[in-house]
């Protein structure tokens, strides 16, 4: 099913999206676009290539929780960690959830899985937008990676206008 | 002028090569080009291979200084090309005994400060090919045009208010002095802070320390920060968490900063090397000028036998902090 919108309503949207859970868009901080959690004055880049910090920290935050513990006279209580709550990524790029696959092999894909981790993979909903140009730095195909399409994304987004150079049919022609 | 000719390309690499085959020195330090065309990495020449890839472009940004710290335990004697901040972060080593004078020979080439490539694409777009440099002008290459810019507005952050292009210590000189400059405009972005009501000014730090990795890529280029363990890493005591938090990151970029008090070179190596762009260099002007106002005009690296205001006392001293 497809939908279309306006380039202009795009902060009703994540406006509204912001009230469902912590919403996370590529926002310019100083000279570098970072995923950061959205806020009103936030100056949202959507055209950046790629942030200089992976939105790999969605999943794998830097730093977390895993288990709480209080004292009672000889004993120990252990409290697990709460639910981390929903997150949305709004303009992940198709090679930033390709390396989420790569996580998952290590924190998902063996016995025991890693709970947080799943816990937040399972509440996040990452909404991928497609590339429109390279940078010098993409290597996107040379590793299989198709920069107008993510397979395991919740929605794929597009910008639908004709600068893109990742045109389905120049990426046919070219390499699939 | 830095985009040297290939003629005197060559007339450097034959020079040094002289030096390197004599057995003068077993290794030299400069610069070589990296992945892209605006990129030049340190190189680390030890015979003729690897001295045909030495080049002295706009791109040789990085202070070689520092790595003679590592070097110097592999190598007996080492030439370094040195630019003006590269000479004065040699004599910040040598000043703080982590360098011996006589195991390096120095070759000085004056410099005539190093071009942004976000600049340069700023002004050209993603198309951007190539350069070419002529009396103080740039032309950028595009896939379908050329754009002509002035070589000082697309000067590196850290290059903008340089006073002393020219290295102030060689033991030979590749190319003419060209004279030191002025930077009337070097404490601005200080005074804007100062100005600042103090929540403010905290408010703007805390927004740009958030975004710290603590990667410490501005440690790891600093000429003042040669220590051999660095407090970040010490566990008796432990002065600093290991995990990422906002508060650490201050503490981590104020300790730092105080440790340079009177020490930095004022080089912009922080500011260059920070990932997500941390205005660094602006903690350490601050410094330069707080001990500038209190001691008298002092600039570090500029003479080995001055020794810096902080680790000199004099009873007139001013008590700055008692006297508030």
């Amino acid at each position: 099913m497809n939908k279309t919108i306006a380039k202009e309503m795009l902060p009703e949207l994540w406006a509204r999206l912001s009230s469902c859970g912590t919403l996370f868009l590529p926002l310019r901080e100083g000279p570098v676009v970072l995923f950061q959690p959205w806020y009103e004055e936030a100056e949202v880049d959507l055209e950046a290539v790629n942030t200089v910090v992976s939105p790999k920290d969605l999943f794998l935050p830097r730093d977390e929780a895993y288990l709480h513990y209080r004292r009672k006279g000889q004993k120990l209580e252990f409290i697990e960690a709460g639910d981390p709550g929903p997150v949305i990524a709004f303009g992940v790029h198709p090679c930033d959830l390709r390396a989420a696959a790569m996580l998952d092999r290590v924190f998902l894909e063996q016995d025991p899985v890693d709970d947080l981790y799943q816990k937040r993979r399972d509440n996040t909903t990452v909404v991928v937008l497609a590339c429109r140009e390279p940078d010098p730095f993409c290597f996107c195909r040379d590793f299989g990676v198709d920069p107008a399409d993510a397979p395991r994304a919740d929605i794929m987004a597009f910008f639908p206008d004709s600068r893109s150079y990742w045109s389905r049919e120049r990426l046919r022609v070219k390499h699939w | 002028m830095a985009q040297h000719n290939v003629e005197s390309q060559q007339k450097l690499r034959d020079l040094l090569a002289q030096d390197l085959f004599s057995g003068k020195i077993n290794l030299l330090l400069g610069w070589e080009k990296g992945h892209y065309w605006w990129q030049s990495r340190p190189l680390f020449a030890c015979n003729e291979t690897d001295l045909k890839r030495l080049v002295w472009d706009s791109f040789c940004a990085v202070n070689l200084s520092r790595y003679l710290l590592d070097e110097l335990k592999e190598h007996q004697k080492i030439g370094v090309l040195v630019k003006g901040c590269d000479a004065r972060a040699f004599n910040r080593l040598v000043q703080d005994h982590m360098v011996e004078r006589d195991r390096v020979i120095l070759y000085g080439i004056p410099c005539p400060g190093m071009l942004d490539h976000n600049l340069l694409v700023d002004a050209a777009g993603q198309s951007l090919q190539g350069i070419s440099e002529e009396n103080g002008k740039v032309t950028l290459q595009g896939e379908r045009n050329e754009i002509i810019v002035d070589r000082a507005d697309v000067l590196l952050g850290k290059c903008v208010h340089c006073l002393h292009p020219d290295p102030v210590i060689y033991d030979q000189l590749l190319f003419a002095l060209q004279g030191e400059k002025s930077a009337p405009q070097r404490f601005q972005a200080v005074e804007e802070r100062e100005a600042l009501l103090p929540d403010e000014r905290f408010a703007y730090w805390e927004k740009e320390l958030k975004r710290c990795l603590r990667c410490y890529a501005c440690r790891q280029a600093c000429p003042y920060c040669s220590c051999r363990e660095c407090f970040v890493e010490q566990e008796k005591p432990r002065w600093l968490g290991k995990a990422y938090e906002p508060g650490e990151n201050f503490m981590f970029h104020l300790m730092r900063a105080y440790h340079g008090a009177g020490r930095c070179i004022d080089c912009g190596e922080c500011s260059r090397a920070c990932p997500v762009g941390i205005p660094l260099q602006e903690f350490n002007r601050k410094l330069i000028k707080d001990i500038n106002e209190l001691y008298g005009d002092y600039e570090a690296g500029l003479d080995t036998e001055q020794e810096p205001p902080l680790l000199t006392y004099r009873p007139d001293d001013p008590a700055a902090f008692s006297e508030k």
